[in-house]
């Protein structure tokens, strides 16, 4: 059943290759760096795409977030973000000065704020604008709007610093309208959330055209492609950017930025062999896997300049290996923005065809940084970007995906990074060599910090805590992917993975889609792992329970052999074990207790070595609390160990997956020398001050 | 008796009391093993019987300190954190006994180490005391600078003049560190040779000893302290060449680390014996003189007959 499902699933594969345009914006807008704001109008073209009247329009104006303290944003966040802290008196916020329909009555007056997500009457970030007449089915209506935006300083996302500006959710952006069957919708209905701290994206596909006014020593960048740019006689210069197929627009301007660009050559960076490998992995043609040439836009700060090479090379790799692996990149740029020291809240950023990175002035050996998150910005090209998840109520399809994907990329460009450690902005790789991890190891040691304090699927504001959001938004669900590839096999899940990029792209899936997608490309139902690892905060813990391995005595007593009974005393018995042992013909009874210490419940592999080399496998259910193995060998068990290939990354124990029977003691001995050196050193430097 | 002389002659000196090396030394060792040994049979326990031994022999995994943590053993946390800090005051009173009779006996090499100890372990208490706000006025100095950095660092847009600006705060920090520890080893000094009681006053009296003689015990300190950084470097270059790929370099790392424990504490007491030979040279007490008038014998009236 399955696999006429997945035949059926590819036939779509390119039926979003052109995204549905449904929110069209033409903007204009001034940058006043004096005032730090921007003026602007706006000229919303929407389509009605349900089959139902449409009466009232919703919008975020989301700067408002940042008016006042009331804010569910700083409600919820407590005015720091990321490390970052509001700046004292530094308000933010966007006025929509009038809003009409074109050729139509003004909108203005009727707009009411509202708060779909926790009634908070003090958040000004969604309005409702109810209509003089629905919109038809499949009818469009133009909205104009003029908008005034001030900046605060940047801490969270957007804002400004000096005369850096980074100009996130800066204009009235239109809320989804999901139809009937669409994600979990059963009839039409605004899903146009409150910006909360902890997710903000959710919007429908269309086109940008925006002309951008700035003084003109500025350096300007932004979403899409830079048609033109005209001077204008008052000192401004007016840059005019377009791009189709994306939901959202994000800009930046700084005089002294660094502006260099590299085109990332698809056929230099991605040879014929490579081709073919990714070509039969996957089961495409040449052509399908083969990727687009784009060309990387780097605004680099000056104290940055030497690590130019690097932002690009990252990029490259990410472009090559998402693209490889999901489908290609399909727009025609991607520009980075290296924010400046004081604006870090603005790094590490994701928009459409418009990334932020976010570097140090001295870099570490090898310790993935800028590169990790390079990669993982630009990975939100394809989770969000291109699959149009609802970041607000599946956060974990949209930085889950990411942080898996990124891993991967990371993992194959770069391979395990040195541990990021520095002293006054000092690296401690340039000094010592550091131990390394891998992206899989860093998630495992961030889940393990609360596996249980929340189901994984949940709303992005409604985690019991910030840093429960984090970890069941970014690590936990990017384990969970990794124990889903490792159970189905890497070239399905690169299957599955691709076929879902491909049939969503430029969609709004929900969990449901994907599962369906993995059980379809699989073939195999797959619902009891999401029902485990997704819906559920069960954790998983399988554990060697009592081993033993003992000589096989012989047997003493009264036995029945042949017909005929033979009596076995103790004496003839040890005698007859002593024979056995000096003619090395003993054999040792191994016994091996496996436990289910967690609740998940998941399909483990159990292996067994024995003195003279010979090996055991055993497939387990793991349905029941425990199961118990043994054996007669003619050799001792040496070791035994459950999931050797660590498939169950989520596992939360991996100490108690094996036991051996000789003690090791070599890295006890190794830690715990490596521990008294330096505690030898501390208590000696205290010293000095006796 | 210039500064190089007087590291001489506390090098010289030293050799005389290796012994009182090894006395530190096993104290630091008994001390740091008392903390350490809780977490060592911590890690027996969880890996003494795994495979992940092998794993984590060759790279250390930080998910596995969270496995440990999140696992049903109790993670001695708190207890070790508590054993850390009673260590340390136990440490730090420790070494404030046995400064007593390093001192001593660099000062008068018969006297008896133990009892020397013991007289001046209180007179060094207070000053340890004393010393507290010293460090504390620098401590304090340090983080009015690192707040004054920082607010210059989020006005700025250039991250580099900070990260230099905090180097230069770091590098004063441990310049103060060590002129606060020279004040006091000379304290110490004093209370040795001068047989003082008063920490207040031996404190008065090192501080206008080094006023007087800032060149002379500036280069000492620094002199010794530049022999450690060397020490320092040579065992971190030995460490890195070594590495613990295998059972063996772990084993030959061990000793060196032990071999490096005993360079500092052989460093610690030689800049105590150099610097109390500077003392011993530069402050030779004053010639005193009588003010008694002696008044002279009154001429004899007896008239010659």
């Amino acid at each position: 059943m399955y696999k006429r499902a997945a035949a059926l699933l590819f036939l779509p594969v390119y039926a979003f290759a052109q995204a549905k345009l449904i929110a069209n914006y033409t903007i204009a807008a001034r940058l006043n760096p004096a005032d730090k704001s921007v003026s602007g109008h706006e000229t919303l073209s929407w389509t009605n795409d349900s089959a139902a009247e449409v009466g009232e329009l919703q919008f975020h104006l989301y700067m408002n977030a940042f008016k006042n303290t009331k804010s569910t944003f700083i409600r919820e966040s407590g005015g720091s973000l990321r490390g970052d802290r509001i700046q004292k008196d530094s308000w933010g916020y966007i006025d929509v000065k009038s809003m009409r329909l074109a050729g139509g009555p003004d909108l203005t007056r009727s707009i009411q704020f509202i708060a779909p997500d926790d009634g908070n009457a003090d958040d000004r970030t969604v309005i409702r604008v109810p209509l003089p007449k629905p919109v038809a089915p499949g009818a469009q209506i133009q909205v104009e709007i003029d908008f005034y935006t001030k900046f605060p300083h940047v801490y969270a996302r957007a804002g400004y610093h000096g005369d850096f500006f980074l100009g996130g959710q800066w204009f009235p952006k239109a809320g989804v309208l999901e139809k009937a069957g669409m994600r979990y919708s059963t009839a039409p209905q605004w899903n146009c959330h409150q910006y909360h701290a902890t997710t903000e994206f959710y919007a429908d596909y269309g086109k940008y055209a925006v002309d951008l006014t700035a003084p003109s020593n500025f350096v300007v960048g932004a979403t899409g492609v830079e048609k033109n740019q005209r001077k204008n006689s008052d000192g401004t210069t007016t840059h005019s950017f377009y791009q189709e197929n994306v939901h959202d627009f994000a800009w930046t301007a700084q005089p002294t930025y660094l502006r260099l660009t590299r085109t990332f050559d698809a056929d230099r960076e991605v040879g014929a062999p490579e081709l073919t490998d990714i070509s039969r992995m996957l089961g495409i043609t040449h052509e399908d896997a083969r990727l687009s040439n784009v060309e990387m836009i780097l605004l680099l700060q000056p104290e940055h300049a030497s690590q130019a090479e690097r932002h690009f090379r990252a990029a490259a790799n990410a472009i090559k290996y998402f693209g490889l692996w999901y489908g290609r990149y399909p727009h025609q740029t991607l520009t980075i923005v290296d924010p400046p020291a004081g604006a870090g809240g603005a790094a590490g950023m994701e928009y459409p065809t418009f990334i932020t990175a976010g570097t140090s002035w001295l870099l570490g050996n090898n310790d993935g940084s800028p590169e990790e998150v390079i990669v993982h910005e630009f990975g939100h090209q394809f989770w969000q970007g291109l699959v149009g998840s609802n970041e607000f109520e599946e956060a974990w399809m949209d930085e889950g995906f990411n942080t898996y994907s990124t891993g991967k990329v990371m993992e194959k460009a770069y391979g395990p990074r040195t541990i990021p450690l520095r002293l006054a902005g000092f690296p401690f790789s340039w000094l010592t060599s550091l131990p390394t991890a891998t992206t899989e190891e860093v998630d495992r040691a961030g889940y393990l910090v609360v596996p249980k304090a929340d189901d994984l699927w949940r709303r992005a504001w409604q985690y019991r805590t910030d840093l429960s959001y984090g970890i069941n938004s970014y690590a936990r669900p990017a384990l969970m992917m990794m124990t889903l590839e490792n159970t189905l096999g890497e070239a399905v899940m690169g299957k599955l993975m691709r076929a879902y990029q491909q049939k969503w792209r430029f969609g709004h899936p929900a969990a449901p889609d994907f599962i369906a997608t993995v059980n379809a490309v699989s073939g195999r139902d797959m619902n009891w792992f999401f029902q485990q690892f997704l819906y559920s905060s069960n954790t998983a813990d399988f554990a060697v329970g009592e081993v033993s391995s003992q000589p096989d005595h012989t047997g003493e007593g009264v036995f029945d052999e042949a017909g005929q009974r033979k009596t076995v005393t103790v004496e003839q018995a040890s005698k007859i074990d002593k024979d056995k042992a000096k003619a090395k013909k003993e054999t040792f009874r191994s016994k091996v207790t496996i436990l289910r210490r967690g609740e998940v419940v998941y399909p483990v592999e159990i292996f067994m070595r024995f003195e003279n080399g010979e090996t055991e496998r055993k497939q387990w259910d793991g349905q029941y609390r425990w199961v118990k193995y043994e054996f007669v060998k003619p050799s001792k068990l040496t070791f035994v160990v459950i999931d050797p290939e660590h498939k169950l990354i989520l596992d939360t124990d991996w100490s108690n997956n094996s036991h051996v029977i000789k003690t090791k003691n070599a890295t006890t001995v190794k830690w715990s020398s490596s521990l008294l050196f330096w505690v030898q050193q501390i208590l000696q430097t205290l010293s000095a001050l006796a | 008796m210039n500064s190089i002389d007087a590291l001489h002659a506390g090098g010289r000196q030293m050799l005389r009391f290796r012994k009182l090396i090894v006395v530190l030394y096993f104290a630091n060792l008994v001390m740091a093993a008392a903390v350490v040994a809780p977490l060592a049979m911590l890690i027996s326990g969880r890996l003494g019987h795994s495979l992940d031994s092998d794993r984590l022999f060759l790279n250390f995994d930080p998910s596995w300190i969270m496995e440990t943590i999140y696992s049903d053993t109790a993670w001695p946390a708190t207890a070790v954190g508590i054993t850390l800090g009673v260590a340390a005051i136990v440490f730090l009173l420790m070494n404030t006994f046995f400064a007593g009779g390093a001192l001593a006996v660099f000062h008068r090499e018969d006297d008896a180490f133990f009892s020397a100890c013991a007289r001046y372990f209180w007179r060094f208490l207070r000053l340890l005391l004393i010393s507290a706000v010293f460090y504390g006025l620098v401590w304090a100095l340090n983080i009015g600078l690192t707040s004054a950095i920082d607010r210059g660092r989020e006005t700025s847009m250039e991250a580099r003049p900070w990260v230099m600006l905090g180097w230069v705060r770091i590098a004063l920090l441990w310049l103060l560190l060590g002129v606060v520890n020279m004040i006091f080893d000379y304290s110490k000094i004093i209370t040795v040779k001068r047989q003082k009681r008063s920490a207040l006053r031996a404190t008065i009296l090192s501080l206008g000893f080094m006023r007087r003689h800032i060149r002379r015990t500036l280069a000492v300190y620094w002199m010794c302290a530049g022999v450690g950084a060397l020490f320092l470097l040579a065992y971190h270059g030995l460490s890195e060449v070594l590495g613990q790929a295998s059972t063996v370099a772990v084993v030959v790392l061990i000793a060196i680390r032990q071999l490096y424990m005993l360079t500092r504490m052989w460093v610690r007491l030689w800049t105590w014996s150099s610097e109390s030979h500077v003392y011993n040279e530069q402050d030779q007490p004053v010639q005193t003189f009588s003010s008694t008038i002696v008044a002279p014998a009154p001429p004899s009236l007896a008239v010659a007959e």
